[in-house]
Parts: C-alpha cells; structure tokens; sequence
C-alpha cells in the first residue's frame, strides 16, 4: 500500500566550526493517511530535525521523501507548504505580534478566504470567537497553542507535524490539546506527526510510536506493544522515567 | 518528636501593580520536609515563591512571611541579601538563567562563595557533583554555560545552590525544561542531596504526577490561593477540591 507520506533513509549532518554532529543517520519512517505517528526521543535526539527536514525546513544530506507518489526531497516550504503544516513548540512566536488573529489566520490559506469556516474552526478548537480580535500578547500559552492547531486547519492542508507543542504548556492544557488532536484525527481524517519527549502523553494520543536516539530509530511499531514489551535498553528508561511522573 | 517550624506565610496578599496574585495565603513549613506546590500556569505558584525572595516587582499588601523569627517581607535588601543565598537557596526554571553563559563555571563559584564571604573549596564541590552524577568536575568548572546542555546545567545550579548550605531550598519548575528521562534523574539526584543535607525543599510543579513521587505533602493553589493542602496520600487518594481532582485526572498516563 502507499504511504500518504514516506521518508527514506535520511540523512543530516550539521558542521559548525569544523565540528560535526550526526543528527539523522539513516532515518525511515511513514505514515497513513488518517493515522498519528508519535516520535519520542531525548532532547538532541534528532526529533525535530526530521520534522525540520520533512517539512522543508532545512535540507536533508541524503535519503527520499515522499508526498504520495512525489519525491519532494531538495523542495522547500514553499512547496511543502501545500501539503503540510508544522506546529512549534513556542505557539506564541509563530504569530507576528501586530496582527490580529483573525489576520493571521486568513493570512494562512492561499484560495478564497471563508469566515464562516473560521469561526467553525475556532469553536472545534475550543476557544471562543472574540479571541479572533485578540493579538498574541494577550492570550496564554494554551491559547495560542491552540490557535495555531486552529490556524493549520485553516490552511486547508491534510498533515500537521507537531513539535514539541504541548512542552510548553500546563498539563491541564496538554491534556486539552491533545484530546483536541484526537477528535479532529476521528471527525476530520487528519493525518499528524506527533513530536513529544514525553511517552506517557504520546502513548494517549498515537497508534504507532517511533522512537529516537541519538539521530538513529532504535525502536517503532505499534504503542501498545512497545509500552507492554520494549525492546531497547533506551526505550525501556523513558518508560520507567514516565512511570515516575505518574501513579 | 516536635518539628521546628522553618518558614510561615501568613495570609499574604501580594500584587504586580494592579494585578492581584497572591490573596490570602497561608503556608507553614516544617524542618527537613519536601512541600510541593501545584498548580496551573499563572496560578501564582511562582509569584509565590519569588515573594518569599522579595522580588523588587512583587508588592506585598498584606500578611507577612516568617523565617527562623523574623519576618523576611520587612527587611531591607541589604539584610535580606545576607538571608537569600546563604540560607535561601533559588533554583530557577531556565537551566542557563543562574549563570552568566560565557564565563567559567569555576570563577562564576567562587565569585558567588565570596560575596558570601566563604571559602572556595574544591573538594566540596566535587562530592556535590559526584552526588549529582556529574563526571569530572575539574573539566566541568572549566567549562562554560553555553557548552552544557539543560539537564548538565540545571544540575550544576542545583550543585551552585547547595554549595552556600542553605536550610531552606526554592525549586521553581526546575524540571519542567528537561526531557523525561532527564527530569527523572535529576529529581532523583536532588532527593539524594537532599538526604544528606536535611534541606527543606519547596518545589513548585504543575504535573501533580512528579509531586505524587517526591513530596512528603503538597500544596494546590488555584487562582493565587492555597485551595487544599495536606498529606501527599491525603491530596492524591482522597481528593476534596474539584480543582485537585482535575489535576489528578490531567496527569498523563501510559496506555497501553
């Protein structure tokens, strides 16, 4: 079967004053349309440089990516911009601070603007409409977290790859956004990669968990059976490190 | 065995300007215990505890706090210098925020042990990282800030901390910026610190699953007050306030 999004062997290297650090070596992964892929690693672990190089972001050394039947590697997210969206970590600086969040929404779709479909979106997402006339300054970190889930909606594309999104927040509201995730994936068919450090909240959330060291997959396949029987030393310690932030 | 009360917030009422945080806590303190405060963003566990070090922004509009016999609200900065520090220890959230990033970690030591007016010693500092599991500790005093990664230099403020000896130990959020396997260890090495030193430990958090493993009681605050606090197996098993139940049921948890 085709993957809705497949990458194949990736590589990346950073140099930085003669130095270099691996940070993808040999990476694969895929994912379906309609499915939640959860990444899992340590800081440095090379998460969210595969997103970066997913979505166009920065280059991959090496390796294919594909969108369908289309080899996209080398494009940036000019291209990639029609087909996915990435979320950051920091919700509030991915908003420009003099626009409203109306004006950043409508400012995120190409075709023609429907408010109609906005204020809808803003209600799936659980904020109110009047937060529309609000700028970035004056809402929480939840907030415009949620916003920006609300935003790549919007922009009409079939992917989100999520960064990080819910480190930033209280774990009331990363409870709400990713419940928020879960229904829009059942009544929407959105399809996401879901970037976390944190097991316990990836394991809630996705079907299939990848997870990452030191630039390398060292263990992937369906959440239930990686919790119930890890394989890897390393995934083994992020387990038991989860188990201590819960009871 | 009769405990010795170390620190009392007694129905503070504190403010930014205009905007009321704080309103009417109440919080006493016992010697050598671990106290978890938590709650939500903007909760006022923060302000709370940055009241206690008389942050210049906060003003207290009511109440007072009391360490030892004094009440530390009043004192004026030169005297509460002496307090802060020596016997009020301040770990903050940002991992790099304790330190200047670009100078040695070794000058940056004694610079703090002398303002303190106490000696540079080497040797207490290596059995204070050893403790921390940090290896090497010549070429770590060597390095700078900016080389270390977060759980490296959340590690070596907690070691800058406890190099003052202080009795009484703030922790705000200090986990909350590391991945998972890097808090754990880092709680865990805290907790071994704090066994050998007796510290008093406040730490504030808002996953109550991390104060559910490490506090000996805990302290819910909501909307700048103090809405339950008792007895770690009380507040986790038996739950009064609706706010402490939906942080309970906020928590996540492994499925599997």
């Amino acid at each position: 079967m085709e993957h809705l999004l497949e990458g194949k062997k990736i590589n990346k290297t950073f140099v930085t004053k003669g130095k270099e650090t691996t940070a993808l070596s040999d990476v694969s992964f895929y994912l379906d349309e309609g499915e939640i892929l959860g990444i899992v690693g340590e800081s440095g672990s090379g998460k969210s440089t595969l997103l970066n190089v997913v979505s166009g972001l920065i280059k991959a050394d090496s390796g294919e990516l594909f969108y369908g039947e289309e080899n996209y590697i080398g494009k940036g997210p000019a291209h990639t911009g029609k087909f996915l969206r990435m979320i950051f970590q920091d919700a509030k600086s991915s908003f420009d601070p003099r626009m409203t969040m109306e004006k950043s929404l409508l400012e995120s779709r190409r075709g023609k603007q429907d408010r109609g479909e906005l204020s809808e979106l803003i209600k799936a997402v659980g904020l109110e409409e009047k937060l529309l006339s609000r700028k970035v300054s004056d809402m929480s970190g939840g907030q415009c977290q949620r916003m920006s889930i609300a935003r790549a909606l919007y922009s009409e594309v079939g992917i989100l790859l999520c960064d990080e999104i819910t480190s930033a927040v209280d774990v009331s509201s990363q409870k709400q956004v990713v419940e928020l995730l879960k229904k829009l994936n059942e009544s929407r068919k959105l399809s996401c990669i879901f970037v976390s450090h944190d097991i316990a909240l990836v394991s809630m959330l996705c079907g299939r968990i990848m997870i990452m060291k030191d630039g390398r997959c060292v263990e992937e396949g369906e959440t239930a059976a990686v919790i119930s029987d890890p394989k890897n030393e390393y995934t083994k310690l992020l387990i038991e490190s989860a188990k201590k932030q819960s009871f | 065995m009769k405990e010795k009360t170390i620190l009392n917030v007694k129905d503070l009422s504190a403010a930014y300007e205009d905007a009321e945080v704080l309103s009417s806590v109440n919080l006493s303190l016992k010697k050598g215990e671990m106290l978890c405060i938590v709650g939500e963003s903007g909760s006022g566990k923060s302000t709370l505890l940055r009241t206690v070090c008389g942050d210049a922004q906060i003003k207290v509009k009511n109440g007072c706090v009391i360490y030892g016999d004094r009440d530390i609200t009043k004192l004026k900065s030169c005297e509460r210098q002496k307090v802060l520090g020596t016997k009020i220890g301040y770990i903050q959230q940002n991992p790099w925020g304790a330190f200047n990033p670009l100078r040695p970690y070794s000058i940056q030591f004694r610079e703090t042990l002398k303002s303190h007016k106490k000696k540079y010693d080497a040797e207490k500092i290596a059995e204070l990282f050893s403790i921390l599991g940090l290896k090497d500790p010549e070429s770590i005093l060597k390095s700078r800030p900016y080389e270390m990664s977060g759980g490296m230099n959340q590690r070596i403020a907690i070691a800058a901390s406890f190099i003052l000896g202080p009795e009484l130990l703030l922790c705000d959020e200090i986990t909350s910026a590391l991945d998972v396997t890097t808090a754990s260890a880092v709680t865990d090495e805290l907790l071994k610190l704090k066994k050998e030193t007796e510290v008093t430990i406040v730490m504030v958090t808002h996953n109550i699953g991390i104060a559910a493993n490490i506090a000996d009681r805990i302290a819910i605050m909501y909307k700048g007050q103090i809405v339950e606090c008792g007895e770690r197996d009380k507040i986790i098993n038996a739950p009064e306030h609706e706010y402490t139940k939906r942080l309970l049921a906020d928590v996540p948890q492994l499925e599997y």
